[in-house]
């Protein structure tokens, strides 16, 4: 979806129909990959959809029941609260796309030296295994011993718990969430200054705009389409959050019911309580609020988004 | 058992001198019987040395029958073992939670084994009787306990002698903890009474049956949270942190308490035999721990009880091998082997000395004198449906948010919600 607006569009020249049975062999072509389509994502999407509406334990079966478990989940308050931990994780992360812009625009100076090397730095914590930097910030994080208590407490603040207390869990989890996404976003983003014309920058250069200035003035509103990208993709990715939250709290942290994500629910609804119709009801509903909140970024896109 | 499991990974299971037997290969005795393959699923790579050396010995006396052993890891294993068993695709035998068997009854996916148990000419009295028990439902017997562990009141030597306190003795009761647990808190130096952590089976569980509550009924209809006795046993752990003699929850979430534990930082600490391994392999645990059976509480001196089961599934294309095999890996014999190893604690009676002697540091033999007293892990048809519950519905009595009894009461109606649906 998201390549199809932002690229394919410009300088596809229309292709004239040389003859009538095109049809049939383009059809025949994407057989394979429609199957794959259909077996991989509609088939289990057509699945999830019966199994939510549907009764029974693994070894009998299933068998369709009605709307139980999805006036269940719904009248909970338990999805209301998993969703708006999710919807704020994600909103927090979002304030790392400014800071990815802004060190995309310090690695995108000209002459700089280690320009390789920055970049490496800055990707490598995309690379490494989600579980491993969880382990790494448990330890940053800890209240007894973490290396954060470590270099705050000589300050004079108190020590504190940063992920077992349920005023800041949600919050450390989500600098972690911004950590790891950061190598990501910059990559699109310097891609997207790569593409800007250096003529624009020299333009304003002679015109006496210093390079704040043409990082607020230039830079800024010519990425706008690599920024709604990095956008969109950082809330699709924030509404999946499970693994660091998984591995950073763990099952009997104070803090877990502030810091519950939605897919977390639908891990302890499928997985842990073997209540396999409600894991598909809470996968169905991740699956409406992603499309949602994608629509809603593309609807809002032509207030801010500039396509040169 | 799940702590037994995690834990077991850590360190790999010491190899006794013992002869390992090998499988010698399949000669004229064989050549009648069909040859005849088997697969067996467990979830433990520490226990599996053990493990192979009962699945050895079985093969020697079986020698038509091979058996593969397949290792899944614990995160894994409950969802493979589910869907491949489900689909007919799965181990013809495997390890069994009583927790987990529920699911498996309710579908009609096991073997039932008392057949196999009469031939084997196993005496099922030698085993602990509520053990046995947990994995029967109907009149027939699903699997044998192939191992156990309670509950003992560990203890670091070295903190009770800086504070000049007498070492817990088998007479200790709930008021000796409570005093001697502030006689050793230590705010100065940093060292905690006892370690209070959100623990069921190694916690709650134990306290709330020796105050004269329980957590789940006979008949597994009802919760036991909303009685005052079992309130008295979560309110036994909460005074402990609310007095400040145990680290708080949040620095548990953030350092597990048997890690803490461990580091010195807490004189006592209520914990099962399957951490006995681990504390043999550290030096400092090696040298400073000991262990006590369980302080009485005010009604009995109740300890929680659990052991791993070896189930064979009813899709087995060699259903009579299969629980063959089951009852075999549960048999005493099994139990002597894995008792020498030191891993686990065998199930049979008179099979567990060489466990006893091989932590000679320990006063190991108090898992064993807690036996007669102890109370099965409560379960129940779908145990997690209410016991994942459990640690999220609590905490505030921990954090000091709720009282215990508010918090016992609201976990209780959660807990009959989910029991109602088991029923219906």
């Amino acid at each position: 979806l998201i390549d199809v607006r932002l690229s394919a569009h410009r300088g596809a020249a229309p292709v004239r129909r040389r003859r009538t049975d095109d049809g049939r062999w383009a059809l025949a072509l994407l057989a394979l990959p429609l199957m794959g389509l259909g077996v991989f994502y509609v088939w289990p999407l057509v699945r999830t959809v019966a199994l939510s509406f549907s009764d029974g334990t693994p070894f009998r079966g299933y068998h369709l029941s009605g709307i139980g478990h999805w006036v269940e989940a719904l009248s909970g308050g338990e999805l209301g609260r998993a969703l708006l931990n999710t919807l704020m994780y994600a909103a927090i992360v979002l304030l790392g796309v400014p800071l990815a812009m802004i060190i995309a625009a310090m690695l995108h100076q000209r002459g700089l030296r280690f320009r390789s090397g920055y970049r490496v730095f800055y990707f490598l914590p995309v690379v490494t295994m989600p579980v491993a930097v969880a382990m790494v910030w448990r330890y940053i994080y800890n209240g007894d011993f973490g290396l954060l208590n470590a270099i705050l407490q000589p300050l004079g603040l108190p020590a504190t718990a940063w992920v077992a207390d349920p005023k800041t869990a949600l919050v450390a989890v989500a600098i972690v969430g911004i950590w790891m996404s950061l190598g990501t976003n910059i990559v699109i983003l310097a891609a997207g200054m790569e593409a800007i014309p250096e003529e624009v920058t020299e333009a304003a250069m002679m015109d006496g705009a210093g390079p704040i200035r043409r990082f607020i003035s230039v830079t800024a509103p010519l990425l706008s389409p690599s920024v709604f990208l990095v956008c969109v993709l950082s809330v699709i990715s924030s509404l999946q959050v499970f693994d660091v939250i998984f591995v950073m709290l763990g099952r009997m942290n104070p803090a877990l019911g502030s810091v519950k994500s939605i897919v977390y629910l639908f891990y302890e609804a499928a997985f842990v309580r073997n209540d396999r119709p409600t894991g598909a009801v809470i996968a169905l509903i991740t699956l409406v609020v992603t499309a949602l909140l994608t629509f809603i970024q593309f609807r809002l896109q032509n207030r801010w988004v500039h396509y040169a | 058992v799940v702590a037994a499991a995690l834990t077991a990974c850590s360190s790999p299971a010491p190899t006794p001198s013992a002869s390992a037997t090998s499988v010698p290969p399949t000669s004229a005795s064989s050549s009648a019987a069909e040859a005849v393959n088997l697969s067996f699923a467990i979830f433990s790579e520490d226990q599996k040395p053990a493990i192979q050396k009962v699945v050895d010995a079985f093969q020697v006396d079986n020698p038509n029958i091979h058996v593969t052993l397949q290792v899944i890891p614990w995160v894994d294993y409950w969802n493979t073992l589910q869907t491949t068993s489900a689909g007919g695709t799965g181990p013809d035998v495997a390890w069994m939670l009583g927790a987990r068997l529920g699911a498996y009854l309710d579908g009609g996916a096991l073997l039932p084994l008392d057949d196999a148990i009469k031939e084997a000419g196993i005496d099922t009295s030698g085993y602990p009787a509520n053990l046995v028990a947990l994995y029967q439902n109907g009149g027939k017997t699903y699997a044998l306990p192939k191992d156990f562990d309670t509950i003992g009141l560990w203890y670091n030597k070295a903190l009770f002698d800086a504070k000049g306190i007498a070492y817990p003795t088998a007479d200790w009761t709930w008021d000796d903890v409570k005093t001697n647990a502030a006689k050793l808190t230590d705010k100065a130096a940093g060292t905690f009474g006892i370690a209070a952590p959100l623990e069921a089976q190694a916690g709650y569980y134990n306290t709330i049956y020796q105050a004269g509550g329980y957590v789940i009924s006979d008949d597994k209809t009802k919760s036991g949270y909303d009685l005052p006795e079992s309130i008295q046993g979560i309110q036994y752990w909460t005074d402990f942190v609310k007095a400040g003699y145990s680290p708080s929850l949040a620095s548990f979430s953030d350092t597990e308490a048997v890690a803490q534990f461990m580091s010195g930082k807490i004189a006592m600490m209520y914990t099962g035999s399957f951490y006995a391994l681990r504390f043999h392999n550290d030096p400092y645990a090696s040298k400073n721990f000991d262990v006590q059976v369980l302080p009485k509480g005010p009604k009995s001196a109740a300890s929680i009880i659990n052991g791993m089961g070896n189930v064979a599934f009813a899709g087995s294309k060699h259903p009579k091998e299969a629980a063959k095999l089951a009852v075999y890996l549960s048999s005493p014999k099994a139990s002597e082997i894995q008792s020498a190893t030191g891993a686990v604690l065998g199930s049979y009676k008179g099979t567990q000395k060489a466990w006893v002697d091989f932590y000679s540091e320990f006063n190991a033999q108090a898992f064993l004198d807690m036996v007669p007293n102890a109370v099965v892990y409560p379960v129940s048809k779908n145990t997690d449906a209410w016991a994942s519950k459990e640690g999220e519905l609590l905490t505030p009595a921990w954090t000091g948010d709720k009282s215990a009894s508010d918090a016992a009461k609201g976990l209780a109606s959660a807990m009959n919600a989910a029991l109602a649906k088991e029923q219906g």
